[in-house]
């Protein structure tokens, strides 16, 4: 197991959003976890990398405990978050905002190393390369997403979290944005995805967990899930019944 | 009017204003990486001025060693300030760590107060030599020693924030803090550096401006609103356009002192900061400012 959360519950001004939350992500796996708005996906997400401090249970990484490391300190061991809304740095050029994705590898590693993480996330997403020294506020939506995940990339990842990177972008660049995590995958990183977005979500992953006000509700294999009719009427919504059908 | 005296304030002005300038850059400097105003910046200026007193006047240490003794000091107490005071504040808000920072400035008055006592301190001029003269304007060597210094600490710092990765860093920490820890920045570590690097920079002030306008324990708070109404009126946040405030202070400040009455001088600042305050809070450079401003 890579990622092994037990008994997880996470507050939020002492109020517990998360509540008691089980689950585990495999090495190599691709996971994700699906949920309506407020079910507490982000929550959730952000006590697992540390940015929330507040919390009981135990999360474990690599078989060890990083309940109550902060978020450096668990970035430095292999866990990248593409945060909910992206969260580029807007005033610096998207070089920089790569550069500084890979902020933990300096020193550490050599800079022909860390170059290369550049190219092979400019090789992922190439627009990101033409628009090398532009301010990243000034891009458009999905290249900012693209920058959001090609930041989270340069820290060299085993396992990578994204909180619903397709959020308010056009169909054609949430499909591109979800193949290129399919691409990630084929390359060996675990994903773990939080997304509303079910259809594209069940496409991409192997397992899939249904979250409903701060609690996992069900668990399955994504396939399964897609198929069936029962967990889509109560839990997925509509909006996933609607392109299924179509 | 006389050209001559015109140009004369303006030079002086340039001198006073740098001083603003170098105060707002501090101001702005903290601001980046704490979202906050650190009311201690101007007891930096005085500590400046009053330890180089000490170490050349009463110490009889050399000017060059005695300067850089000066400024590693004042930069040691920039970062004890931060490490003893807001760095163990766990989730500290806004006003918290600026009331800390107003307890510190009174700490740090205080402690000056029992070393120096009241007494108005003097430094002699680092180059001892007659004025230059242009167009009929003289420029005191010391000018010309706070000049060179504002020059080099801003070149000094372009360099840092545009090329360096530590300076990268403390931008992203200024555009996006929880997304700087995501990166594994160590946001802590980098706003006891903004500390360092502000009382650095006030130390410099302090070191430079004291021949020309003397120091006593309390003249950093003077000091510092001025330099607060720079920093706001550059758009706070920007490190850059406190230059260019802090000119125009000094310069506005130079000219209604020698046209009006010296007496008039330090309202000009606090007129244009409440002026700015009330019209524009973002200052006249800022628009995201203005929200965090209003959040206060
Ligand atoms: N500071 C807070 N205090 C109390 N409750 C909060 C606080 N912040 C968020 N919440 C609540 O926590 C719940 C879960 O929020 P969270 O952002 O984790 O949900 P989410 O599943 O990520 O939703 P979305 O899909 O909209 O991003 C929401 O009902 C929200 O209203
Ligand atoms: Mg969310």
């Amino acid at each position: 197991m890579l990622l092994e959360v037990k008994n997880l519950t996470a507050y939020r001004d002492s109020i517990p959003i998360v509540r008691s939350v089980s689950f585990h992500v495999n090495e190599g796996e691709s996971v994700a976890i699906l949920g309506a708005n407020g079910a507490g996906k982000t929550t959730l997400i952000e006590s697992i990398i540390g940015i929330i401090s507040e919390k009981t249970g135990e999360v474990r990484f690599k078989g060890k405990d990083i309940t109550r490391l902060n978020s450096e300190e668990i970035v430095k061991r292999g866990i990248s978050l593409v945060p909910q809304g992206r969260e580029i740095f807007s005033t610096l050029s998207v070089k920089d905002n790569l550069l500084l994705g890979a902020y933990t590898r300096f020193g550490r590693e050599s800079m022909a190393s860390i170059k290369e993480t550049l190219e092979e996330v400019y090789g992922l997403f190439p627009i990101l390369k033409e628009r090398e020294k532009q301010l990243a506020g000034t891009l458009s939506g999905g290249e900012q997403q693209m920058l959001a995940i090609g930041r989270a990339l340069m820290a060299k990842p085993t396992l990578l979290l994204l909180d619903e990177p397709s959020l308010g972008l056009a169909p054609q660049i949430r499909a591109k944005i979800f193949s290129s995590l399919e691409e990630l995958h084929k390359k060996g990183i675990t994903l773990l995805l939080v997304e509303q977005n079910t259809f594209y979500a069940l496409r991409i992953t192997e397992r899939a967990y249904v979250m409903e006000t701060g609690r996992l509700v069900m668990e399955g294999k994504s396939e399964e899930i897609a198929k069936d009719p029962e967990v889509i009427r109560a839990y997925l919504g509509r909006e996933y019944r609607e392109k299924w059908e179509r | 009017m006389n050209w001559q005296n015109f140009l004369q304030l303006v030079l002086s002005g340039i001198t006073i204003g740098s001083i603003y300038a170098f105060i707002g850059i501090g101001f702005n400097i903290i601001y980046n990486t704490t979202s906050i105003i650190n009311f201690a910046q101007g007891e930096f200026v005085m500590l400046g001025g009053l330890i180089l007193y000490s170490f050349h006047q009463s110490f009889h240490i050399p000017l060059i060693p005695a300067i850089l003794l000066t400024l590693i000091l004042v930069t040691l107490i920039g970062i004890g300030m931060e490490r003893l005071t807001l760095h163990p504040v766990k989730n500290p808000t806004v006003l918290n760590m600026i009331i800390i920072t107003i307890g510190c400035s009174i700490f740090l008055k205080g402690v000056a107060l029992s070393i120096w006592g009241r007494e108005v301190y003097h430094l002699p001029f680092f180059f001892p030599r007659p004025p230059f003269r242009i167009g009929g304007a003289s420029i005191t060597t010391q000018s010309l020693v706070v000049w060179v210094a504002l020059i080099i600490s801003s070149a000094f710092l372009y360099f840092f924030y545009r090329f360096t990765l530590l300076g990268k860093a403390m931008r992203a920490c200024s555009v996006n803090p929880v997304a700087a820890r995501l990166m594994g920045i160590k946001v802590k570590s980098l706003i006891t550096l903004s500390f360092a690097l502000a009382a650095f920079l006030g130390g410099l002030a302090g070191v430079t401006i004291t021949p020309i306008s003397l120091m006593d324990y309390q003249r950093g708070s003077l000091l510092a609103l001025k330099g607060f109404a720079a920093a706001v009126l550059g758009g706070l946040g920007k490190e850059f356009g406190a230059i260019l405030a802090g000119m125009a202070l000094g310069i506005t400040e130079s000219l209604v002192a020698g046209y009006i009455s010296s007496g008039y001088k330090d309202a000009v600042s606090l007129l244009i900061l409440l002026f700015i305050l009330f019209v524009r809070p973002g200052g006249i450079m800022g628009s995201k400012e203005e929200i965090s401003l209003r959040e206060l």
